[in-house]
């Protein structure tokens, strides 16, 4: 058994809208180990940004935690004061979200801004945090890290802001890095160079990581576990290596057999039929039974639970009941 | 095959120095590019962001002029002909845009969206807009019941669809498709690609797509350029750029795509470095920064796109067969 470092518990965060309730995150519960890659991989809609906010404690009404648990280092995150959430948002658990473009602010130098996640939570003085910014420039390869710790973000392309992002979440050398989405804002070259600096980095700093991403070609480089996500609820949850050996549920399968092969030509390509249910309409029961080829009667009249099928491999489908 | 595009030398610089400044800067956006596209076929046009891939696309829709070059529809010179002349040939030239989000009018119906085309080229008789309209609908696959609506009440696949339905409604021989799919889930992107695949086959219609993703670009295209600030790097038939790269920034590009497989070896080499800027491009081949094979000459002088084999043409010094043998001769 691995060292459990955060626990999430059936979390539940709806957002209330006019008269509706918006499931974005239904039930959601998974854990992260240390040292290791936990891979959320989903379509729009799906909850994975809204699972990682709500474990940052950044839902803002009209959204809302219902219910649920995150446990980290024995304390439950939600029942904690704001206080004490500050303490661990940006220092033991920090994020780097997907637009480079405008998470950073363009009015304060980059290195200033670097230096501020520093300042908040180590008592270093101006010398030595200015100092541990321009090392951690340097740690991301920005070159000429000391002359362009005065540049504002306007002045650097878009995988050199992304740098910035992760230079500012490493700040404090969290214990966990939620990324999410890294790279879709990026060109493939530059997604390449981010990617291998995010595995190089939590190496040396012996984090954990939360990947965020709608790729599953990322997920296969990055990952060491994986959990599917749909319309707001686990769909399977396996290994890297049993999901794309052995993909058991029909949506993972069905998003696999539908992204175009770079090795070799198809002449028609698989689709999943039909749309991603807007989420205020999302299927009573199993909510992927409208779209699924293999749905039975069962499936659109009761809702399936998430059932381990093999060590490690969970699947949320009637087919493995 | 008859040919429907044929681009010559296109050179599309944009000017961003202040007004009035002595010291003109210019973005090179398209500098000195030259393709054909044939009846029925695909051509993919694949390169990173600044790379000029998009300006061609607005270029050959006469969004904008060109500094300099030529393109031809079925013959004719898009940009030399009277502005009677380019409205009717509009017709035969159509875009699918990126963002289905932005590219429909809120405020319209459905309806409304596909009976513009038609009454502005005059396609049909009015009285049969409603007809064509619902024909239009269910060749893309969205139930004609549905065309009171406003965009909005449709998921970003269905807008999709139904701006692929405005771009036939004109019955187009040539549609511009510029990363139709990129916005999209991957659930939905299949579906489009597929539905762009049946309207090609049906309508036998010309598509130039437009798109940064390889492995979308290799199932969709008959034909490949790789774009690199500007200038096609290579080209050739789908085959022969992906079962045979041989330009220093394609095999790069290939390497970056990430690989549906967790037992690939993930610290293969990867290009580093950043595109540089597109106003003050590197003398010489413009990818020599990056390139690891660069020799005193890449950063002197420009390579040219040459052939190489059958179709399969390269723009790189190290299969500059003609230098080489001058070289060993001097």
């Amino acid at each position: 058994m691995m060292d459990r470092l955060l626990e999430v518990k059936d979390l539940k965060t709806y957002f209330m809208i006019g008269k509706g309730t918006i499931k974005a995150v239904d039930g959601v519960t998974f854990s992260l180990d240390r040292n290791e890659t936990l891979a959320i991989v989903g379509e729009s809609g799906s909850g994975k940004s809204v699972s990682a906010l709500s474990i940052m404690g950044l839902i803002k009404p009209p959204g809302k935690i219902v219910s649920g648990e995150i446990w980290f280092n024995g304390r439950n995150l939600l029942d904690m004061p704001e206080k004490d959430m500050r303490k661990i948002r940006g220092n033991r658990i920090s994020m780097v979200y997907q637009e480079p473009m405008t998470s950073l602010n363009p009015a304060i130098p980059v290195g200033e801004q670097i230096r501020e996640a520093i300042v908040i939570h180590t008592s270093a003085s101006k010398m030595a945090s200015k100092e541990r910014a321009i090392q951690l420039m340097k740690d991301v390869n920005i070159p000429e890290a000391r002359i362009r710790y005065k540049d504002l973000p306007g002045k650097f392309s878009g995988g050199m802001r992304q740098r910035i992002m992760i230079a500012m979440a490493l700040a404090c050398y969290p214990d966990i890095l939620i990324a999410d989405e890294p790279t879709t804002a990026l060109d493939v070259t530059i997604q390449a160079q981010i990617m291998k600096l995010l595995r190089t980095m939590k190496k040396g700093l012996n984090m954990s990581m939360i990947l965020i991403t709608h790729d599953l070609g990322i997920v296969a480089e990055n990952a060491d576990r994986v959990i599917v996500m749909y319309c707001g609820k686990v769909m399977e949850e396996a290994k890297v290596e049993d999901l794309f050996r052995n993909p058991k549920h029909p949506y993972t399968v069905g998003l696999m057999k539908s992204i175009p092969s770079i090795d070799t030509k198809v002449a028609k390509l698989y689709s999943i039929p039909g749309y991603i249910p807007h989420p205020s309409q999302f299927p009573r029961r199993c909510r992927f039974s409208n779209r699924c080829s293999k749905a039975k009667d069962i499936c659109s009249s009761k809702q399936p639970d998430l059932i381990e099928v093999k060590e490690g491999h969970k699947v949320r489908c009637w087919l493995y009941m | 095959m008859n040919k429907i595009i044929e681009v010559k030398d296109l050179v599309k610089y944009f000017e961003i120095s202040p007004a009035h400044s002595i010291n003109k800067n210019y973005v090179k956006a398209v500098d000195g590019v030259s393709f054909d596209i044939f009846e029925g076929e695909t051509l993919g046009l694949v390169g990173e962001s600044g790379c000029g891939k998009s300006t061609i696309g607005r270029l050959i829709l006469g969004l904008t002029k060109p500094t300099s070059g030529e393109i031809f529809l079925e013959g004719r010179n898009i940009n030399s002909i009277s502005k009677k002349e380019l409205r009717k040939i509009r017709k035969d030239i159509q875009v699918v845009f990126q963002n289905p989000y932005s590219a429909l009018d809120p405020k319209m119906t459905i309806e409304d969206i596909l009976s513009e085309p038609l009454s502005i080229h005059k396609i049909v008789y009015k009285y049969d807009y409603s007809k064509e309209v619902k024909r239009l609908l269910e060749l893309v696959g969205i139930s004609s019941k549905d065309a009171k609506k406003f965009p909005h009440e449709f998921s970003g696949g269905q807008r999709q669809r139904i701006c692929i339905a405005r771009a036939i409604a004109t019955r187009p021989k040539f549609i511009i498709c510029d990363e139709p799919v990129s916005a999209l889930d991957v659930s939905v992107q299949s579906q489009i690609l597929n539905l762009l695949d049946d309207l090609q086959k049906e309508l036998n219609v010309s598509y130039l797509f437009i798109a940064h993703s390889l492995n979308v670009i290799r199932h969709v295209s008959n034909r490949v350029a790789v774009m690199y600030l500007g200038k096609i790097v290579e080209m050739g038939t789908t085959e022969e750029i992906y079962n045979n790269p041989l330009h220093p920034y394609t095999k790069a590009l290939f390497l970056s795509a990430p690989v549906l497989n967790p037992w690939s070896n993930k610290d293969r080499e990867i290009l580093s470095g950043e595109i540089p800027s597109p106003i003050f491009p590197p003398k010489g081949c413009s990818f020599h920064p990056r390139c690891k094979y660069a020799t005193g000459i890449c950063s002197e002088k420009k390579p040219f796109l040459q052939t190489i084999d059958g179709s399969h043409k390269i723009s790189c010094h190290l299969y500059d067969i003609s230098d080489k043998t001058k070289e060993v001769l001097t």
